[in-house]
């Protein structure tokens, strides 16, 4: 009598075939299939039909692609967000550079006070400056005013101050004009920068030509660190305090206190003991997220709860809506004060997944429901 | 006269994205011409339409120039991209905006030739086209969840990971799902060949 060979189940056998198997899996089903003719015909067979499917010739031409690539790119110019810098005419390398320091300054650490020290530094410089040459009343004082501010933020710019770029405007002739002041600051300028160039190394002389640019985005920036560094810090104080004591949270928030204690106490999942309970644990989080939870956990753990979402580790419904809901704070913490539309997609989602999910535990259900609103509320949505 | 346009043919994914990111719109339009194509195929297998399709694209590569700040470089730019173009399109389905469905032999978007004719390579051996076409219909009579998820493993080659964030699935749904969409694929090929006895 012959015995039937056990064989792997049908999900396993394709997602061995797709290399999605773990490694355990992977070596059973590969032991099997070695020896398995059966299965091996049927992996075959459902890899014509996939060649098939995608080989299928394209239903549309070039033509078609040329098309669309032009109308999609005409909404992308009518779509083009207003905080993406304008289009600068430089070298491909040097905007790379540029991107990398942006990208850099976005992912470093908010130090505004950094910023506003190096800021007071130049003014104080320009001031010195100005100072000694009305002094000396051999400068018109439009020329020094119009041109040494904009160099304040410059590389090198405290330098200007040093005796040659002293000697060389000091040693400049009164003007005769009111166009000639400009005209000799000018060409004092280009003195001064030609000194410099002598004097500074290559990379810095590279950099040279954008400083106007850079000073601008630097500011801007500057702009932008203060603003979202302000909120964040200001949110965080508030519900630190919040954490110390409830009864000032409730007079501070009515409109979530109701919400909030029952949320934070809310029992485990009844699926806990698994990846969820393990992340809350790992960074001492509550079940259920609540307006008491700190802003710096929450962003800290968001990668954890993605993977989580990502890879289905949170096994219950109920787990899954409390990912969701801490993934939607996470992603309106991120976003800040004015969400762009894929952000306000992505927190709407989480948050409805949340209350669809989460149906089992009315606390979590009423938490994302009415975050949900305030979120709405917030963006001027109807909620 | 209008400036010609700087050839970034040969730029990286990720080269394109920071120039994008750093202000250069016309950067994204190479990022277009390398994803549109296995973008409207994901998408008029998902819809089944070809205008249906050419606005799931559109708009969803409008969708990715938006959220680009949030791409993670390192990742690969196009099945981030597919992954919106799938979830833009399930979105259709759901919202019950789309139009009917096109079959194999109803005329394309541009031109007056059928699907099935367009799909015909004059130079290719006409079993093995016949053997496609009998594909192609197995697919389309597929139940609706069925072939969007063959369409997002084969068409867009999603890892599962990939396919459960853009389903809102666990991973283990998707593993069972694809193997029931499989499993019946093959069932209607044998019931096309049982029809052509």
């Amino acid at each position: 009598m012959s015995v039937e060979p056990l064989h792997p189940a049908p999900e396993e056998l394709y997602a061995y075939r797709d290399g999605e198997l773990s490694a355990e899996r992977r070596a059973f089903v590969e032991t099997h299939v070695t020896a398995c003719r059966v299965c091996r015909e049927r992996m075959d067979e459902m890899s014509k039909l996939e060649a098939s499917l995608r080989s299928h010739p394209d239903t549309v031409g070039d033509a078609y692609y040329e098309r669309m690539q032009a109308q999609v790119m005409a909404k992308v110019h009518a779509a083009a967000p207003p905080s993406r810098a304008p289009i600068r005419e430089v070298p491909l390398e040097r905007r790379r550079d540029d991107v990398e320091r942006e990208e850099r300054r976005r992912g470093a650490p908010k130090l505004p006070w950094i910023a506003v020290g190096s800021a007071v530094s130049a003014m104080a410089a320009v001031v010195v400056v100005v100072v000694l040459l009305v002094r000396q009343g051999s400068m018109p004082q439009v020329a020094v005013l119009e041109r040494s501010a904009p160099d304040a933020g410059k590389l090198g710019a405290v330098s200007d101050t040093s005796e040659a770029g002293m000697r060389g405007r000091l040693a400049a002739p009164p003007a005769e004009s009111p166009a000639a002041p400009r005209d000799d600051a000018r060409a004092k300028e280009r003195q001064l920068a030609e000194t410099k160039t002598k004097q500074q190394p290559t990379d810095q002389v590279a950099v040279a030509p954008y400083a106007e640019e850079e000073k601008k985005d630097k500011a801007a920036a500057n702009e932008m660190d203060q603003k979202l560094a302000v909120r964040p810090e200001s949110d965080l104080m508030a519900k630190r305090s919040a954490s110390k004591d409830e009864a000032r949270l409730q007079q501070a928030e009515p409109q979530v206190s109701m919400a909030a204690p029952q949320a934070s106490l809310a029992p485990p999942a009844a699926g806990a003991g698994n990846r969820y309970e393990s992340a809350l644990s790992r960074f001492g989080l509550p079940p259920v997220w609540g307006p008491g939870v700190s802003d710096d956990l929450v962003l800290k753990a968001e990668p954890v709860f993605r993977n989580l979402y990502r890879t289905g580790g949170a096994t219950t419904p109920l787990d899954s809506a409390r990912v969701r809901l801490y993934l939607a704070e996470a992603a309106r913490l991120r976003a800040g004060a004015a969400p762009d539309s894929a952000a306000i997609d992505e927190i709407e989602h989480h948050y409805r997944r949340a209350i669809r999910l989460g149906s089992e535990d009315p606390a979590t259900v009423s938490t994302a429901a009415q975050r949900l609103r305030e979120f709405l509320s917030e963006i001027g949505a109807t909620p | 006269m209008t400036p010609a346009r700087p050839d970034r043919t040969g730029l990286t994914d990720e080269e394109l994205v920071r120039l994008v990111r750093g202000g250069e719109t016309d950067a994204f339009a190479e990022v277009v011409r390398r994803v549109q194509r296995p973008a409207y195929r994901l998408a008029f297998r998902i819809t089944r339409h070809a205008e249906d399709a050419d606005d799931v694209v559109q708009e969803s590569l409008v969708k990715a120039y938006q959220a680009l700040d949030r791409f993670q470089l390192g990742r690969a730019l196009s099945p981030w991209i597919l992954t919106i173009v799938a979830r833009t399109a399930l979105s259709l389905l759901r919202q019950g905006k789309r139009r009917n469905a096109m079959s194999l032999d109803d005329p394309g978007p541009e031109g007056q030739a059928t699907l099935a004719e367009r799909s015909a390579d004059p130079a290719a051996d006409p079993g093995l086209w016949e053997r496609r076409l009998d594909v192609e219909r197995a697919f389309a009579r597929l139940s609706e969840e069925h072939r969007v998820i063959l369409a997002l493993r084969v068409e867009a080659d999603l890892p599962y990971a990939q396919i459960a964030e853009t389903l809102d699935v666990p991973v283990g749904t998707v593993m069972s799902r694809l193997a029931r969409a499989r499993e019946a694929l093959m069932e209607q090929m044998t019931q096309t060949k049982k029809d052509e006895r």
